[in-house]
């Protein structure tokens, strides 16, 4: 395989504002490696006239802004929207066109809940910890979905506990987990509750008696003594190494930009 | 009737001392060369411009030069050598870019062009030059979008293109077989031979040129006690160039070359079983079936790999739809000041560029490989790329690489791989 592919249409110079992810794209290309990566967060309101005018006008892409047009106005499914754009564009195989219509086969299969979840966890994944936090409470607090049971509830909790533990609201993460851990029965949803409250109190828990406690503070102390060999750690060890060597200017550069960096992923994770 | 068939289609021999142009007649066909209707002489106007004292107001051509007799104004000659130059000229005290010495110009003989026409709007321009030298070229695409005429209306052809443009664009039987071109002027006789060739099926026309300048100078023609002396030897030149060559059609240019001229023997020699045509207007009328060929896609179905004209394509291994495909990127046979180009690719998964250099007259490809791990390693199809190639001649090729990132999702290291192809 070559390995590369003809960029046929142009790169704009303005770009278009995908609220969503609050990204900007500035091509096709873009456009479809966003949708392919974020299908959980994607819905047909995407494709609106925003959209559509960018694709004819910055783009230069009329026919596809045609097709989307049309699809649109007959009330076409994600699937059919999403396919047209990929297809349009030389840029995932049609293997990789069918993988992803299997999974908006499949969101489509899922109920509110569900749908909801997997939106959630993609916000997850990709660190948007308040997005998620928002999509798990409206499912743990909004209408309960009799079809689903206690252990699909219970890793919603746990989820929502990861997303604020992430943004390091520790006292609200150990409440996720410890609602988790009563719905799902799951060790790691406990052990989770169990960690978050070592790491908002900064102390163990006093319950020395409690096996799986015990086996958690250890784990999570084992952690803490292999931190050093972290990247992020060794960053911040030669920063502080400038410093031993009176090397001022440089330690604060250093720390400047890891601390930028850090408050850049904080604004990230509460968009 | 294509609209496109009103467009006005300008050819413009730009040379150091004079310049003509010539424009396209839709009604017989072929190119006709302005009149400038000068006191020296009618179809040509003297590469000269002038700035009138005190003001700025600007005279060019003969206007030019008699405004700088009359002392009213300041003549620039040599116009040609400062955009070479490329530095600033005074004149009159001011400070001037030899864009705007060009411009003037330019302007001067578009608006002839025009009048003569009876219209406004042009369709293409083309401008042939004896030198064909990378910075005047510059400095006159700059001039040329000084006075509105952009890039895709503007071509630039040397003596060599013109000639081919012209002699092909005549009937075929003028051109079935060689024909030769004999130009001689003030820097002595050079002679030309087009001959086209067939490799793997392409016509490919060629241009040999053999100077003389040395044995055969223009002062010759300019002394009468040595004209049998120089019959004699154009003569037994021609002889010497046409050995065990079948010629369609011989032509004649260059000052030397006058109506008066009085050269029999030469003139019987090249006339048996040879067609024979006398003028100074070849390349200015082959630069203007050039800006016919610009503006309305006309031109003539063989390739030209004459001087100035890239002989190599360059090609590149792409993947288009899952399947493996060769991307022509520079064809053969495009003029190397044209031939610049830029493309944009995704990488998925590429570590190196695989560059073909294909000559048109072998099949054998010449592989270059220019690795991507200067590029930083990011997920597949998560990478653009600008590929550009820029030409400074028609055998040197600079080829730039550069990381664009991929939007928001990844930002561009700024970094960029050069490379030089000889081809």
């Amino acid at each position: 395989m070559a390995g590369l592919i003809l960029c046929r249409s142009r790169r704009s110079e303005r770009p278009y504002y995908i609220s969503n992810m609050a990204i900007n794209i500035y091509s096709v290309e873009e456009l479809c490696y966003y949708i392919y990566n974020n299908i959980y967060l994607i819905g047909t309101d995407l494709f609106d006239g925003g959209l559509i005018d960018y694709i004819e006008s910055e783009l230069n892409e009329p026919e596809l802004a045609g097709q989307l047009e049309f699809l649109v106005s007959q009330n076409a499914g994600l699937s059919e929207l999403v396919i047209t754009v990929l297809r349009y564009v030389d840029y995932y195989s049609e293997n990789e066109i069918d993988t992803i219509r299997d999974v908006i086969d499949r969101l489509d299969t899922q109920n509110v809940s569900e749908r909801l979840k997997a939106r959630a966890d993609n916000f997850l994944a990709n660190k948007r910890y308040n997005s998620a936090i928002h999509n798990y409470e409206a499912i743990v607090y909004g209408k309960r979905d009799s079809l689903l049971d206690d252990v699909f509830y219970g890793n919603v909790w746990h989820n929502m506990g990861a997303a604020y533990a992430g943004m390091f609201v520790f006292y609200e993460a150990a409440r996720c987990f410890s609602e988790a851990y009563r719905l799902n029965g799951n060790d790691e949803s406990y052990k989770a509750a169990l960690a978050a409250s070592y790491m908002d109190k900064g102390a163990e828990p006093e319950d020395e008696e409690d096996e799986l406690m015990y086996v958690t503070c250890r784990e999570i102390e084992t952690l803490m003594d292999h931190a050093p060999e972290e990247p992020e750690y060794a960053r911040l060890k030669r920063a502080f190494i400038f410093k031993v060597n009176g090397q001022t200017a440089e330690y604060y550069g250093a720390l400047d930009e890891i601390i930028e960096e850090w408050k850049n992923n904080y604004r990230n994770y509460i968009k | 009737m294509d609209t496109k068939e009103k467009l006005l289609c300008v050819g413009i021999d730009l040379c150091g001392d004079y310049s003509q142009i010539s424009i396209y007649s839709y009604r017989s066909k072929e190119p006709v060369s302005v009149d400038f209707a000068g006191t020296e002489s009618r179809y040509r106007v003297p590469t000269v411009v002038s700035k009138m004292l005190g003001k700025d107001e600007w005279f060019a051509g003969d206007e030019a030069v008699g405004s700088a007799k009359l002392g009213e104004a300041a003549a620039v000659k040599d116009i040609l050598k400062k955009a070479a130059d490329k530095n600033p000229v005074r004149v009159d005290d001011v400070s001037v870019m030899p864009i705007k010495l060009l411009a003037v110009f330019f302007d001067y003989l578009l608006n002839t062009a025009k009048h003569t026409a009876q219209t406004e709007e042009i369709g293409a321009v083309c401008v042939t030059l004896e030198d064909f030298n990378i910075s005047v070229l510059n400095v006159a695409v700059k001039a040329m979008e000084h006075i509105g005429i952009e890039r895709d209306r503007l071509a630039f052809a040397s003596h060599d293109e013109s000639f081919v443009y012209y002699a092909l664009s005549q009937k075929q039987e003028l051109w079935n077989n060689d024909v030769f071109l004999f130009d001689y002027g003030r820097g002595g006789l050079t002679a030309k031979r087009l001959y086209i060739a067939n490799e793997r099926g392409i016509r490919i026309a060629m241009v040999h040129t053999d100077g003389f300048t040395e044995e055969i100078p223009y002062e010759l023609c300019e002394n009468s006690l040595s004209a049998e002396y120089l019959d004699n030897r154009l003569k037994d030149t021609a002889a010497k160039l046409f050995e065990k060559k079948n010629i369609s059609t011989v032509y004649l240019t260059g000052e030397a070359f006058k109506d008066d001229m009085n050269l029999p023997g030469f003139i019987k020699y090249l006339c048996e079983r040879r067609r024979v045509f006398a003028g100074n207007n070849l390349y200015c009328k082959g630069a203007c079936y050039q800006a016919l060929e610009l503006a309305c896609g006309r031109g003539p179905e063989v390739m030209l790999a004459c001087p100035q004209r890239v002989t190599t394509g360059i090609e590149m291994k792409i993947s288009d739809r899952g399947r493996d495909k060769i991307l022509r990127m520079v064809k053969p046979g495009i003029n190397w000041f044209e031939a610049g180009c830029e493309f944009d690719f995704i990488v998925d998964g590429a570590k190196e560029l695989e560059i073909f250099l294909s000559p048109v007259d072998t099949r054998e490809k010449q592989l270059v490989k220019v690795p991507l791990t200067d590029f930083p390693e990011r997920p597949g199809k998560a990478s653009r790329i600008t590929v550009s190639f820029s030409f400074t001649s028609d055998s040197r090729c600079h080829m730039m690489v550069k990381d664009r990132g991929f939007g928001e999702f990844y930002a561009s290291s700024g970094r960029v791989i050069n490379e030089e192809l000889l081809l």
